[in-house]
């Protein structure tokens, strides 16, 4: 499965590639990181249609996790790829918006990789 | 007072009072504004003592035998009711008074001249006309009358130099006791009147103190929710702003605890090589670790910092530190409010500033502050343009004997007619419920008056707006 990982803290990288080292080298997964929202529609559109699992921040500068996944849900209609957002604990306005845009699932931050890895199971 | 009165119900004097008060209360016109009674009870009081004294007048009159001067003060009563009666039906209150003062007038010129002309107590209680003027109607009035008065002097001055004082009309045994009465009324008049005075004069003092106190009452609270409200926007900022950082914390700690028993396990087995590379992770993750907490450490730092009242004590401060710090709280304060909020920030440190004796805190809330009207400024011309970048442009700069903090927007600009205003406490432009309109004047009393700086504004309106901070370098 491909991951694609939006965030503009760039340690996300460091800290995805630890926490799923093993899956990592058993080839279960492999991870994809954009530090922005336009560098993630970058990587999408150069992408052929790839299942892919979208893994997004909410709060970045210049383009916001949510007009990221108001594009992608618009944008990529076959397959349509899972989004997962990264929303900040207690942000109830955020996490009703994402929703609304048609967001798959959503995650907190601190981020619970145990919590993730059984969620990427399932999708 | 109330109270006492209310407390000693059988005494006598007291319920007269009482009596007295609603009897005045009884000439009030319908549809007045508690506020603006007092005058109206002043009015009427006036004019129902005046009566009373005129009936008490009668008496003596008649125990002199002066029909003319009882029946003088019979119609003077008299016009006096009717006139009260009047006004509580509508009748104008300006020119009932004038003619009650018109009567009394006439009344006190023809009592002076049976009194016998000029040289007797009739001619001075004239003065009482400008005086109760001045009282019931105001200063103009009081010229008015202050004027006839001395018209009415005149005339009898002149009229007496030609054909010679009045013959007095009072039985000459009783005109030490008539005089006694007359200068007395006259002078009894005189001190009410003065009371009345210095009892309006306190009464506006206390209201105008109370109102002065009310005001700096309301000013202090106005200037605790401009704090509360940017404090609102800092804290939702930060609690985004903390949430990275700890992300970091935990995981790379969990990862690193996974680490040391996968490490375990290679040492176990011999594999040096492993174990090497092992180590190596982790102590990078250490490095990020730490880094990250330190991160946690300085937010919490800025947030307790500004939560708290200001020390005012200058300390030698990063500047480009504190004005990084502040403009990523301002930008995810703002976005935490705001979905929509879009603007690019650019920034620009210039490595030189250094450190700079300011009060931090409040020298943060200044930047904040600007960085929020700035990004106001953007999202209003975003709404109203298409093909718009918004932007927001942060810089230091080292100067000769200071330094430097500009805040530009690419927004609406602010029109020539508010540029003259914008510092003004409680001036806005915003809608109602949007903005104290402290914030600038705030600011510009930290920067210029605690600070000895400058706050410049330059804008062009429909292009934007600059607002450069210059501090001191010492």
């Amino acid at each position: 499965m491909k991951i694609l990982v939006v965030d503009d803290e760039k340690d996300i990288k460091g800290l995805f590639e630890q926490r799923f080292r093993k899956e990592i080298k058993g080839g279960t997964v492999e991870f994809a990181f954009a530090f922005s929202g336009e560098e993630a529609i970058d990587y999408l559109d150069h992408l052929d249609h790839e299942a892919v699992l979208i893994l997004s921040d909410i709060n970045m500068p210049g383009m916001s996790g949510l007009e990221l996944l108001d594009r992608i849900k618009k944008k990529y209609h076959k397959p349509p790829p899972v989004v997962m957002m990264i929303t900040a604990y207690g942000d109830e306005e955020n996490h009703r918006l994402a929703k609304s845009l048609g967001a798959d699932d959503f995650l907190t931050k601190p981020v619970d990789f145990s919590l993730l890895k059984e969620k990427l199971k399932l999708a | 007072m109330c109270c006492t009165a209310d407390m000693v119900p059988g005494w006598a004097p007291v319920n007269l009072f009482r009596m007295y008060r609603k009897f005045v209360d009884r000439f009030l016109p319908t549809g007045l504004h508690s506020t603006d009674l007092r005058a109206h009870r002043i009015f009427i009081n006036v004019l129902l003592i005046s009566a009373i004294a005129d009936l008490l007048g009668i008496g003596l009159a008649l125990q002199l035998q002066l029909m003319v001067i009882a029946a003088l003060l019979v119609m003077n009563a008299g016009i006096n009711l009717i006139l009260l009666t009047l006004y509580k039906y509508g009748f104008s209150k300006t020119l009932a008074a004038h003619l009650f003062l018109f009567q009394h007038a006439i009344s006190f010129m023809v009592q002076a001249w049976y009194q016998g002309g000029l040289v007797t107590p009739a001619t001075a209680a004239y003065f009482l006309l400008p005086a109760v003027a001045i009282l019931i109607l105001g200063k103009r009035a009081s010229v008015f009358w202050f004027v006839g008065m001395v018209i009415m002097i005149t005339s009898y001055y002149v009229y007496e130099t030609l054909y010679g004082a009045p013959v007095s009309q009072f039985p000459q045994d009783q005109k030490a006791y008539l005089f006694f009465g007359s200068v007395l009324g006259t002078n009894l008049s005189l001190f009410i009147l003065l009371l009345v005075y210095e009892n309006s004069k306190n009464k506006a003092y206390e209201l105008v103190e109370k109102k002065h106190h009310d005001l700096l009452a309301t000013q202090a609270q106005l200037i605790q929710s401009e704090k509360m409200a940017s404090l609102g926007e800092l804290t939702a900022g930060i609690a985004h702003e903390i949430q990275n950082p700890l992300n970091f914390v935990n995981n790379f700690a969990e990862v690193n605890t996974e680490l040391i028993d996968e490490l375990k396990a290679e040492i176990e087995k011999g594999n040096v090589s492993e174990a090497l590379a092992l180590t190596q992770a982790l102590r990078e993750n250490e490095t990020k670790i730490v880094h990250h907490g330190k991160r946690a450490d300085s937010i919490v730092k800025g947030m307790l910092q500004h939560s708290r009242a200001s020390s005012g004590q200058k300390e030698l401060t990063d500047l480009n530190s504190l004005v990084d710090e502040y403009q990523r709280l301002a930008y995810h304060g703002l976005r935490a409010k705001d979905k929509s909020f879009q603007v690019t920030l650019h920034t620009a440190y210039d490595e030189h500033v250094g450190k700079v004796p300011v009060v931090p805190q409040d020298l943060g809330r200044v930047v904040l502050n600007l960085i929020t009207n700035a990004s106001y400024a953007v999202t209003e011309r975003r709404k109203l343009e298409k093909n718009y970048e918004p932007t927001v442009w942060i810089a230091t700069r080292k100067q000769n004997d200071g330094v430097e903090i500009q805040i530009r927007d690419n927004g609406t600009g602010i029109p020539e007619r508010a540029l003259s205003k914008i510092f003004q406490p409680f001036f806005t432009t915003k809608p109602t419920g949007k903005g104290t309109g402290l914030g600038l004047s705030m600011s510009y009393d930290i920067v210029v008056k605690n600070h000895g700086g400058e706050l410049r504004v330059d804008t062009e309106e429909g292009k934007g707006t600059t607002f450069t901070i210059v501090l001191p370098n010492h």
